[in-house]
């Protein structure tokens, strides 16, 4: 006799592979055993029997679709982990940089009509909302001009540029909160990787590798080149010189090094943050501070 | 319009098309249409390499009405929406995928349908999902993998019947991007081989880039 249990129940079959008993919604494998001697449970290492079990099961098509609609949506609840928010953080705040980028450029093109010379003389574009906001007499004097190229315009003209102006400020704010909300994130969820690679940077490996557990599992060779993925695969293809960093780029140390040395600074970062990836993976104690220590030595000589 | 495969129509101007089995409900914002009383979900070929395949003129596909189907790689759920049209309301759909963020969207696909089981798993490890299948009459895979082959064999062994039908979608890009994928082609079937009887193949290009589609039989 032969003992098959799965995610609709327990089957118990005869010698012919017929049900002799089952019983649907539990697991009563324990329950079986004791009941019958002499029986033997399918597994996987037996597929032989398995596939004879398999085709019996044809019948419950009904309480195959259930059940397993049942089981998924309830392994989608436990598939969702805390760093898949850190994920949908860091790329709101590259939206979020994407849309002021793209606001501001308008509004400077907009408001260069009216008054050219404030754009010219304020490249911040953080700045430059403030002296939308101006009256245009007072920014003259600050500026240091008698005349302005741009025609003067009744304040009906001007309003709509100070609105806008408005909302873009507003946005600044908005990603100024989802970056401290991403930092305490980080600190909870990967406090190492987030002493050694910065906040932003952190948050961005952890995005292209598409959670936590994905960028631990990665050698610190990949590590060093996400983001340079368009390059590594030219590099693969068709022989072109191949990349030495990705996202670590903007990393603060890289950009302090030399320029011939910049490929080596990467890959000491990168090695220390794969080691700090599955630190925090596994809950280990926190040794960022050492650790960014180690790459700091090894950098300065 | 005529019938090119079972449930399976082609238009005048080359366009396939499957019945509808939710009449009035679109997948993926697809094109309907009426014909001989029925409704036709359009079925576009640049989004499903079954259709691709079909496009290219393949000799047979093995899928049949109220057949048992298992399907690797399901994804969104764009050709399992197809194939569970094909084998009408008396089939059955294993949709199998690994990233939960897109078998969510299979899900509110498969409610509607009431011929889908979405099962959330790795391809790779029949062991960790046998327990929530039956045997089927036909194996479908599209996953992106180094290994693919091995894990298409691997479950036509365990899931697929005697004579049972398999098509496996072959990426090449995905198993070695510095080779040319006509070698990889014809290393896949030489691993296909082993095992089973090769109908036919067909390269899907320039429909689906570096794709390679072969239809199996088991033996």
């Amino acid at each position: 006799m032969h003992l098959y249990s799965n995610a609709l129940g327990t089957f118990v079959l005869n010698q012919n592979f017929q049900i002799r008993e089952k019983e649907l919604g539990k697991d009563s494998k324990d329950k079986f055993l004791k009941k019958f001697k002499n029986i033997k449970v399918i597994d996987e290492n037996d597929i032989d029997s398995l596939r004879k079990a398999l085709v019996l099961m044809r019948e419950y098509k009904s309480d195959l679709i259930k059940k397993n609609t049942e089981i998924v949506k309830e392994d989608i609840k436990n598939s969702v982990k805390d760093d898949l928010f850190i994920v949908q953080t860091i790329n709101t705040i590259d939206d979020l940089n994407k849309v002021i980028n793209m606001l501001t450029k308008r509004l400077r093109e907009w408001y260069s009509y009216y008054f050219p010379e404030a754009s010219e003389f304020i490249p911040d574009n953080e700045l430059f909302l403030k002296y939308v906001h101006m009256k245009k007499k007072d920014a003259m004097k600050e500026f240091g001009i008698k005349k302005s190229m741009g025609p003067d315009k009744e304040q009906s003209f001007v309003e709509p540029m100070q609105s806008l102006a408005k909302e873009i400020k507003s946005l600044y704010k908005q990603r100024e909160e989802k970056e401290i909300y991403l930092g305490t994130l980080m600190d909870r969820i990967c406090p190492n990787v987030k002493a050694i690679a910065g906040t932003l940077i952190g948050a961005k490996l952890l995005s292209i590798a598409g959670s936590l557990r994905k960028l631990m599992l990665f050698p610190a060779s990949t590590v060093q080149l996400l983001g340079a993925e368009e390059a590594l695969f030219k590099h693969i293809k068709t022989g072109a010189r191949c990349p030495k960093y990705g996202v670590l780029f903007a990393h603060q140390l890289v950009q302090k090094a030399d320029k011939d040395r910049r490929g080596r600074a990467a890959r000491v970062i990168a090695d220390k943050i794969s080691l700090a990836s599955k630190v925090d993976f596994f809950k280990g104690e926190f040794i960022g501070d050492k650790l960014l220590k180690e790459v700091e030595k090894k950098l300065a000589n | 319009m005529r019938k090119i495969f079972p449930n399976i129509y082609i238009d005048n101007r080359g366009k396939l098309y499957t019945p509808n089995l939710v009449p009035g409900v679109t997948v993926y914002e697809e094109r309907l249409k009426k014909f001989d009383g029925i409704e036709l979900r359009q079925w576009d070929e640049r989004r499903s390499k079954l259709a691709a395949a079909i496009m290219k003129r393949v000799s047979q596909i093995g899928l049949r009405d109220n057949d048992y189907v298992l399907y690797l790689g399901a994804s969104t759920g764009t050709t399992v929406s197809h194939v569970s049209d094909i084998v009408g309301p008396d089939g059955l759909v294993f949709a199998l995928e690994f990233a939960p963020r897109v078998l969510r969207d299979l899900v509110f696909m498969a409610e509607k349908r009431k011929n889908i089981a979405p099962i959330l798993a790795d391809a790779n490890q029949p062991n960790t999902f046998y327990n929530k299948l039956c045997l089927v009459d036909f194996v479908f895979q599209d996953i992106a993998q180094r290994n693919q082959s091995e894990i298409f064999l691997k479950n036509c062994a365990m899931f697929l019947k005697e004579d049972g039908f398999g098509m496996l979608s072959v990426k090449s890009r995905s198993i070695d991007i510095s080779k040319k994928p006509s070698q990889i082609y014809s290393e896949v079937r030489q691993e296909l081989e082993k095992e089973m009887l090769i109908v036919d193949y067909k390269m899907l290009d320039p429909i689906q880039k570096d794709h390679c589609i072969f239809v199996c039989k088991k033996r």
